[in-house]
Parts: C-alpha cells; sequence; structure tokens
C-alpha cells in the first residue's frame, strides 16, 4: 500500500531554486515600507540635456547616452527610439552599446528576450557557472548556483564547499543564506541549517530569514529562537505582505500545531494576502493536515508558482494525473526535493503506472537513497509488476521509522504474499496491518488497508474476495479517502470483469 | 535648461565681445550632451593665433524662482572659486595631464545692469575633442590611442590626487585630446579638495550619475575622503577603461543587467544588502568585455577594469593595496599603463616591419 504524501508533516522551510525564478517569486526584493508610494522622480538636467542632444543632432553617441542615462535612472520610456536606432542599420555601434540597447528593449517589451546563457543539460550549466566562480571569484550568487547544481548531480562534498565561499562573501544575503539553510536539510544536517539562519545576523531585521529560523527549528522539533521577533515584524504594520507572507505562515504553522487554531489561522491568511508559492503550499497541506480550509482551488490554478501547492491539492482530491504533472514541474524546479518526488513517485503508483513510477523513484533515490517514502513505493511498484523477491528484498531491508510505517510494511508484505499466490498469509498481514492502523486510530489508513485488502483478494480470486470488498466500502462510507476510494472503484470494476467474463464461458 | 529665456542670461549672451585681456569670443558652443555644468555655457575664444575654449558661469540660475538667492549665489560662487583655485594650483604646480585655464576674469556684459551683468569666465587650451566616439566603430580611436589616453588620464588622476583633490566626474566628454597626441582630464566643476567644503560635497553624487559608482547611486557614502571621493575617481577610470576599449560605460552596463527590484528607486534596503546582485551583474559586464575588447591587450585590461571598478570599496584599488593607506592610489596602473602602451607600440612595429 502507499501511504499519502500529503500526510507529511511540512514547515515553510526555503525553497532553493535557481537565482532567476527566486528573483521572479519577488523573493528577494526590498520595496519600500508599507504605505509609502513610490516617489516619481523628474528626469535629471544631463537627462534632458542629452535628450535635446539626440533629437538635434541624432548619432551613434547621442543614442547610446540615452540609453545608458535612462538604464541608470532607471526609466526607459524616453529610451527607446534610440534603442531602436542603435539596433537598426544605419548606426554602427560597438557590440556592448548595440547589446545595452537590446536589453532596454527586452525590459520595455518591444523584443523577445534573449536566451539566458544557464540552460540547457546539467552538466553544461554546471560548467557555465564554474566558470563564472573562476572568473570572478567573489560573485556569491554564482557559488550559490554552483552548489544548487552540484548537489543536483551529486556531486556533496563539492556543493558545500560552494556553498562555503558563498556565506564567506555574503554571509548576510537572503538568497545565500536561505540556500545554504536548505542545502543542509537536503543533506540531513539540520543543526547546520539551523546554525546558518539562526547566527546570521540578518535574520532578526529580515522577515525572509526569520521565517526560516521558525521553519527550520519546527522541522527539528526545538523552540524558534526568533518566533516573538516574527511576530512583532508581521505586526508593526512596516513590510509589505509579501515580504512577511511566509514569515505569516510559519508563524501561523507553529499557532496552530500548538493549539492556537484562531490565531494559527489569521497569520495563515495574513501570509495569503500576497503568497510565494511556499506559502500556498503550506496552506494547502494545512487544509488536509489541520482541517482548516484556506485556499480555492481556483487561487491555486492562477498562480504561476504554486507547483507544490497543485501536487498536494490535486492528490488529495484524487486528481492524480494532474498531481504527477505537477509534481514533474516541481522536481524541475527543485530536482533534488525528495518531497517533490516521493510526490510524483506516489501518484505515478496509485496511477498503477509502474514503469513510470520506478522510472520516478530511481530519480528520486539518486538525490536521497535512504528514502523510506520513495522505497515503499518501489517496493509495492515492483511487487505489482512481478519482481516480488526484489521487492521482498528491499522491503525486508527497510527499518521503520515509527509504528505508523511498522503497519504499512505489514501490508506490503501481504500484497507481495498476495501476489505469491500465498493468499491466507496475505489476508493475515493484511489484518494485522488495518489492526495496527486502528489501535493507531488511522482512520484514513485503515481504509486504504482494507481497499488494498479487497483488490488483492478480488484479482486472486479469493473465496472472501466479496466480502472483503463489501467491508471496505462499508468502512469507508462517505469519508473523503481519494485513495481508497479510487483502489475500491477498480476493484469493483474488476469484479464485474470477472463476472462478466463467467457469464460468458471465458476460462478464468 | 530648456526652458528657459536664454535673452534674459548674461552669461549666455557673450557671443562677438571682447574680454579685456584681449580673447574675442567668436561663437557658441552647444551644451555638451553629458555636461554635468548646469551653470555653465560654453563659447570659442581667439586671441591673436591662439584659439581657446571658454566657459561662463551663469550666476542667474540663483534668481529662478523657487531658488533661495542668497544662499544660491553662496553656492555658485563657493563653486566657481573652488574650480578656478583648483585649475590655478593645477597651473601652479604644472600638472601636465590637466586642462588647465590659460586665462580667467570677468566681464560686463552690455544691455544688462552691474550685479546681474557681471559674467566670470574661465579660458582653457582648445582641444580637438573628446573620446565619446568610442561608442562608434566607425569612428573610434585605436587600440595604442586608447591605452594613451587611458595612461593620461590616469596620470592626470594621480597627479590631482597628490595634492588632495578627487575630480569626481571622469568620464568621455571630459577627457580631452590635444594635438600634441596627449589627452587631459577636463571640467573641474564638481571637484573636492581635502580641507575645502563646497555646496556639491553634500551631494550623493557629485558628478554625472551616468558615470557615477554603484555605491553613491544607492546613497552610500563612506565617511572618509579618500575612500569616498579617490574611490570614486578610481571607479571612473576604470569605467573609463571599459568606454575606451569597448564603448560602454560600466555603470550603465551594470544597471542594464540587473532585474527591476534591485535598482535604486526600488530598493529599499542597504548597499551591502544589494551587492551581491551588483557583484553578479558585474561578472556578467566584465564577461561580455572580455569578449568585446583587443586580444592583443585584453589581459591587461580586464583586471584593470575588475580592479577599479569593483563595486565594493573596501575591494576597489590594487590587490597589493587593498587594505593599507596606498589602497586608492594609482601610481601601479600608471606605470603599468605606460608599460603596456610602450610594449603595444613596439609590438606593433614589430608586426608591421615583419609585414
Amino acid at each position: 500500500m502507499i501511504p499519502s504524501p500529503v500526510s507529511v508533516i511540512r514547515n515553510v522551510v526555503p525553497r532553493w531554486r535557481s537565482l532567476k525564478r527566486t528573483i521572479e517569486a519577488r523573493e528577494l526584493s526590498f520595496p519600500a515600507p508599507a504605505g509609502t508610494t513610490k516617489e516619481v522622480l523628474p528626469h535629471s538636467i544631463e537627462f534632458r540635456v542629452r535628450m535635446e542632444t539626440w533629437r538635434r543632432s541624432p548619432s551613434v553617441v547621442s543614442a547610446a547616452e540615452i540609453v545608458e542615462i535612462a538604464t541608470v535612472e532607471g526609466d526607459d520610456s524616453e529610451a527607446v527610439t534610440a534603442a531602436r536606432a542603435l539596433m537598426g542599420e544605419h548606426f554602427s555601434p560597438t557590440p556592448l552599446v548595440r547589446d545595452q540597447a537590446r536589453r532596454l528593449l527586452e525590459r520595455r517589451g518591444q523584443i523577445e528576450p534573449s536566451v539566458s546563457p544557464d540552460v540547457g543539460a546539467l552538466q553544461r550549466r554546471l560548467n557555465f557557472w564554474r566558470h563564472r566562480t573562476r572568473a570572478y571569484p567573489i560573485d556569491a550568487l554564482a557559488w550559490v548556483e554552483l552548489a544548487r547544481l552540484q548537489i543536483t548531480l551529486g556531486l556533496l562534498d563539492a556543493a558545500k564547499k560552494s556553498m562555503l565561499v558563498a556565506r564567506q562573501i555574503a554571509p548576510t544575503d537572503r538568497h545565500v543564506i536561505r540556500s545554504a539553510a536548505r542545502m543542509f536539510l537536503h543533506l540531513h544536517q539540520p543543526d547546520v541549517a539551523h546554525d546558518c539562519v539562526r547566527k546570521c545576523d540578518a535574520s532578526r531585521f529580515d522577515p525572509w530569514l526569520t521565517a526560516a529560523e521558525i521553519a527550520i527549528a519546527s522541522q527539528r522539533g526545538k523552540s524558534p529562537q526568533l518566533f516573538k521577533t516574527g511576530v512583532s515584524l508581521i505586526e508593526s504594520g512596516d513590510w509589505r505582505p509579501h515580504q512577511i507572507n511566509e514569515l505569516a505562515a510559519a508563524v501561523g504553522t507553529i499557532l496552530l500545531r500548538d493549539g492556537n487554531r484562531k490565531r494559527g489561522k489569521k497569520m495563515l491568511i495574513c501570509g495569503l494576502n500576497d503568497p510565494t508559492g511556499n506559502t500556498l503550499a503550506q496552506a494547502e497541506w494545512v487544509t488536509a493536515a489541520f482541517n482548516e480550509p484556506l485556499l480555492d482551488a481556483s487561487r491555486l490554478k492562477a498562480s504561476a508558482d504554486a507547483n507544490e501547492a497543485r501536487t498536494l491539492r490535486y492528490y488529495r482530491t484524487g486528481l492524480y494525473g494532474k498531481s504527477l504533472e505537477s509534481a514533474v514541474e516541481w522536481i524541475d524546479e527543485e530536482p533534488f526535493s525528495n518531497r517533490a518526488h516521493v510526490a510524483a513517485v506516489a501518484a505515478a503508483s496509485v496511477m498503477e503506472d509502474y514503469a513510470r513510477t520506478l522510472e520516478l523513484a530511481n530519480e528520486g533515490l539518486k538525490f536521497d537513497p535512504g528514502s523510506v517514502s520513495i522505497l515503499r513505493n518501489t517496493v509495492y511498484a515492483l511487487a505489482c509488476s512481478g519482481a516480488m523477491d526484489e521487492a521482498e528484498r528491499i522491503l525486508e531491508a527497510m527499518e521503520p521509522e515509527d509504528r505508523i510505517a511498522a503497519h504499512v510494511k505489514e501490508a506490503n508484505r501481504g500484497l507481495i504474499a498476495f501476489r505469491r499466490q500465498l493468499i491466507e498469509i496475505g489476508i493475515g498481514h493484511y489484518h494485522a496491518a488495518v489492526a495496527g492502523f486502528k489501535r493507531e486510530q488511522n482512520f484514513e489508513l485503515e481504509c486504504v488497508a482494507l481497499a488494498y485488502l479487497a483488490r488483492e483478494a478480488v484479482r486472486a480470486n479469493a473465496p472472501k474476495a466479496q466480502e472483503f470488498l463489501k467491508n471496505a466500502e462499508k468502512k469507508l462510507g462517505d469519508s473523503e479517502n481519494h485513495m481508497a476510494r479510487k483502489v475500491l472503484k477498480d476493484t469493483r470494476f474488476m469484479l464485474d470483469a470477472q463476472r462478466l467474463q463467467l457469464s460468458n464461458g471465458a476460462p478464468r | 535648461m530648456t526652458d528657459r529665456d536664454l535673452s534674459r542670461v548674461p552669461a549666455a549672451q557673450l557671443a562677438n565681445l571682447t574680454l579685456h585681456d584681449g580673447w574675442v569670443v567668436t561663437a557658441a558652443l552647444p551644451k555638451k550632451s553629458s555636461s554635468g555644468g548646469t551653470f555653465s555655457f560654453f563659447y570659442e575664444v581667439q586671441n591673436g593665433t591662439r584659439s581657446g575654449f571658454l566657459k561662463a558661469i551663469d550666476f542667474t540660475e540663483a534668481f529662478e524662482p523657487g531658488v533661495e538667492p542668497i544662499r544660491a549665489m553662496n553656492r555658485l560662487t563657493a563653486a566657481f572659486e573652488l574650480e578656478r583655485d583648483i585649475l590655478l594650483l593645477c597651473a601652479e604646480k604644472r600638472l601636465s595631464k590637466v586642462v588647465i585655464a590659460i586665462a580667467h576674469g570677468d566681464v560686463q556684459v552690455p544691455g544688462f545692469d552691474t550685479m546681474s551683468g557681471r559674467v566670470f569666465y574661465l579660458i582653457f587650451e582648445k582641444a580637438d575633442g573628446d573620446v565619446r566616439g568610442q561608442a562608434d566603430v566607425t569612428n573610434r580611436l585605436d587600440t595604442l590611442w586608447s591605452l594613451r589616453a587611458l595612461r593620461d588620464v590616469c596620470l592626470g588622476l594621480e597627479q590631482i590626487h597628490r595634492h588632495q583633490i578627487a575630480h569626481q566626474d571622469t568620464k568621455p566628454s571630459n577627457v580631452l585630446h590635444y594635438p600634441d597626441a596627449t589627452f587631459r582630464i577636463t571640467d573641474f566643476g564638481r571637484s573636492a579638495k581635502r580641507g575645502r567644503a563646497v555646496y556639491h560635497d553634500e551631494f550623493d553624487i557629485a558628478g554625472d550619475h551616468t558615470y557615477a559608482p554603484p555605491e553613491l547611486l544607492y546613497g552610500s557614502k563612506h565617511e572618509e575622503f579618500t575612500v569616498r571621493r579617490f574611490g570614486c575617481d578610481l571607479y571612473m577610470l576604470g569605467n573609463l577603461a571599459s568606454f575606451m576599449f569597448a564603448g560602454v560605460n560600466v555603470t550603465a552596463n551594470i544597471f542594464s543587467r540587473l532585474k527591476e527590484e534591485f535598482h535604486p528607486n526600488n530598493w529599499h534596503g542597504t548597499y551591502e544588502q544589494v551587492l551581491p546582485y551588483i557583484q553578479q551583474a558585474f561578472a556578467e559586464t566584465l564577461e561580455d568585455l572580455s569578449a568585446a575588447i583587443d586580444p592583443d591587450v585584453r589581459d591587461q585590461i580586464i583586471p584593470i577594469i575588475r580592479e577599479l571598478c569593483n563595486p565594493d570599496l573596501s575591494k576597489r584599488g590594487h590587490p597589493r593595496g587593498l587594505g593599507t593607506t596606498q589602497q586608492y592610489v594609482l601610481i601601479r596602473y600608471t606605470s603599468q599603463l605606460t608599460n603596456q602602451s610602450k610594449r603595444y607600440e613596439l609590438e606593433r612595429r614589430v608586426k608591421r616591419q615583419a609585414r
């Protein structure tokens, strides 16, 4: 059986995506305080004199000067004609002057953006950033990009070194510190991750770093040091909603976890005023975990930064195909994210696409070879594909991390037994698992285990197959357990098909 | 500048006047497109066979609506006096790479009263032109000339720094070339002298914003004169190197790569907080410059730009001087560029003879 990836505890730990993507998600901006409006500055005297010269005597020099001053003063609108002239055939500027004009036109949306050199195969991108860090070693962000690609390619020690350099160059930079923290979480060093943000001077003033400290402490099961600081940053009213959205989500999650539902919900709603994809995913997780509906489906559809939230939502609501699609996009953004791989593998498993499941599982295991969740799905997919020995070998090598995991293991033993036609043994394992879930008061997994028992019994033509199916359907009742419901629906279909074959006289 | 009635501005009415030291104003010149001089008009002047370039200071801006006249007059006269005194000092010390004033004085413009009609001026030796044409591939100086120009400007800045003067506005339009194949820095209207206060000292950026170092554009001003003012000159020299060899200025190139949220208009954090993004844009700029600069001198020029234009003021300057009192001293670059231009000239001659 496959436990739901939605049930895994989630915290608003920083995401680590490419610098370009992080900038697009507005995670690195530092706008004016809330309540202030952008001051529109008049053109400088130099700007006006240059405009006059450009109008009076258009030339490469006067056009280039307009483009330059417009770029520096942050007002491209009046420089479009000059930029176009520099891109045209009548002028012969140097290549870099032309490039500057092209970038101005790109910013104005007048021409298509040029392709970034940081695209394509991982190795190519790795080489690009490696070259950059050699050519200009004090570019901290280049070291972070390099570390990210090194992690993705499994070069863990190299990644640690790259991140160390980045932290030495820019010890208080938001992107560097959040990326470093996330990297150490991935490397199963949560204490080091926590230290990255805890010991950073900027964490007490920068809500993005405060959010990271609170979330990572929560992930470690420790009390956050900056909880009160975080609350006062939110309540100060100085920050724009987007700047405090992850902080509000981090604080809200802790409050909910500690039983302060009203205040926790209020914080999460505050975070949803202008959320990142991380906050959306947190809200989606809270919706399922605390039964606190916070998000409309339409909001997730509209957001360009909600792959994780969509993955969880679609899985929770039984839209497994869509969940898989979103998970694959999520993997594309955060290839090293264990949660992304687990979600993709789980969705593929439920869809009974075992080849895809194994393919995705292999990919995920490259980044986290010990991932129990992925291995569990691998066991399931192998058993369902007929590779029982391998499935059993992996299953028996896995040490269950808690009692729930032990019951899941028991259910998977049942699956393997059924597939080996050891029906009574299989039923025994499943019954043990169901009893275990019942003891743990995990109604959802109890229903799932019963559904799988029914499926395997019907599939194996076991004598009590119909009874198992009815029991499972009765137990499920009207509950919103999409996974169990899907398994039972498929099983009912299987049973009907078997009956039809029988009535047609086809051999069993 | 365009919305003023110039017929009422005495400094704009000097054409055809004869000055008391024998100079005749022959023609008005258009304002330089990249001139930061807000209070001046320019003319061609002749004195027998000698020709020159006159800068007339316009004090009437002190009487514009919304301006406090006494304060403005004080500021304008102090600025004029500082520029004049610096030029006199440069002349006295025989600084070879600085455009020095060959005459200065005042003239009463007919038709105006004795107070507002008195125009103060400075006359400079006339140059062949400036180096702004480097942006145009059909009209640019070759590598050897660019090396010479850079060396001369470097020496000029080194000379004035020795006298505790920071230029603060070193840009292509302020680098003039002369018939004797030399280049000199001009326009001390935005300069600063240690120990002497002038009104533009209070500005975040004294010179042209387009060429200014990024820390000043983000309002980060170092308290110390040397660090802030000489650091600015070093940046502008590196910027000029980029312009001479690739036609672009580093500041504009960095900003053209920055996303909107990191632009000073939208950034409300500190300069230290935005620095990593500026450094990344600078790294990209260096990469592009590396591909654009003549391969014969690339390995010498790129390090100069990298060191002089480093957006981190604490890392700006020659690596051997970082953190020492020599950090913002240009002598190493002067000798480096002198050697480089001589070597390049020699190599070119050898190549030509071999052909």
